[in-house]
């Protein structure tokens, strides 16, 4: 079982539980975001904030979900395809995941794209049996099964 | 890169975006409405947009991409998810 410690955060205004990740697609150089996990979320999705850090030409990709949102948000989401995903676990290994990932484009005109956050959803969830564990000292984490 | 730099620069990003967001109260007095890129805790840089940024950071050698770059918002929305 491999231990992925979470921290808190504040995203849309209060408390959330946050991962950091390191993603790397196709040959270009890896990035890192901290990412939302969301339960009731069923994609991974990345925001466009985080990838306009990059090189990655994600505007380019297919849009697989349009009109897609959240809260009064909408917005797109374009498949990046399977990226590697990185976690530090408790002991500091790195503990590394495949993973479809899509990208959050709002289309909400005036709406700003860097304060969407990343979210880890279900998909990733599910495909890699990964828990979360609220434990009683506060230190949360989520769980791999080997 | 190797997995023991990679695991520290995790561990350092994630206190980068931990310092922004205590910092809220202070860092809209000086970068309100405006992004800010933040590194080892200390504001490396600052623009108007992130794409300003990224340039900046990229003639000093920095990786953006490797960087807590965020924008300094007046409030933040609030959203039950």
């Amino acid at each position: 079982m491999v231990k992925i410690p979470l921290f808190k955060g504040n995203r849309l205004g209060f408390e959330r539980s946050l991962v950091t990740l390191s993603i790397k697609y196709g040959n270009l150089p890896s990035f890192f975001a901290e990412a939302l996990v969301d339960t009731g979320c069923p994609f991974t999705v990345i925001s466009e904030s985080k990838m306009k850090k990059t090189r990655i030409p994600y505007s380019d990709k297919p849009t697989s979900y349009s009109n897609v949102q959240v809260g009064n948000i909408i917005m797109e989401l374009k498949d990046l395809g399977v990226c590697e995903i990185s976690f530090r676990d408790e002991n500091n290994k790195i503990v590394k995941i495949n993973q479809q990932i899509f990208v959050g484009v709002p289309i909400t005109k005036g709406y700003l794209s860097q304060e969407l956050p990343s979210f880890l959803g279900q998909d990733i969830l599910k495909n890699h049996h990964i828990s979360i564990m609220n434990n009683k000292s506060g230190s949360d984490f989520l769980f791999i099964e080997d | 890169m190797d997995v023991e730099n990679l695991a520290s620069e995790l561990i350092s990003y994630q206190q980068d975006v931990i310092f922004t967001q205590n910092n809220q109260i202070n860092l809209r007095k000086s970068f309100l409405n405006r992004f800010i890129a933040v590194k080892t805790g200390k504001i490396i840089d600052e623009g108007n947009s992130i794409d300003e940024i990224k340039d900046k950071l990229e003639k000093k050698g920095i990786d953006p991409g490797k960087t807590v770059i965020e924008f300094i918002p007046e409030e933040e929305a609030l959203m039950i998810l």
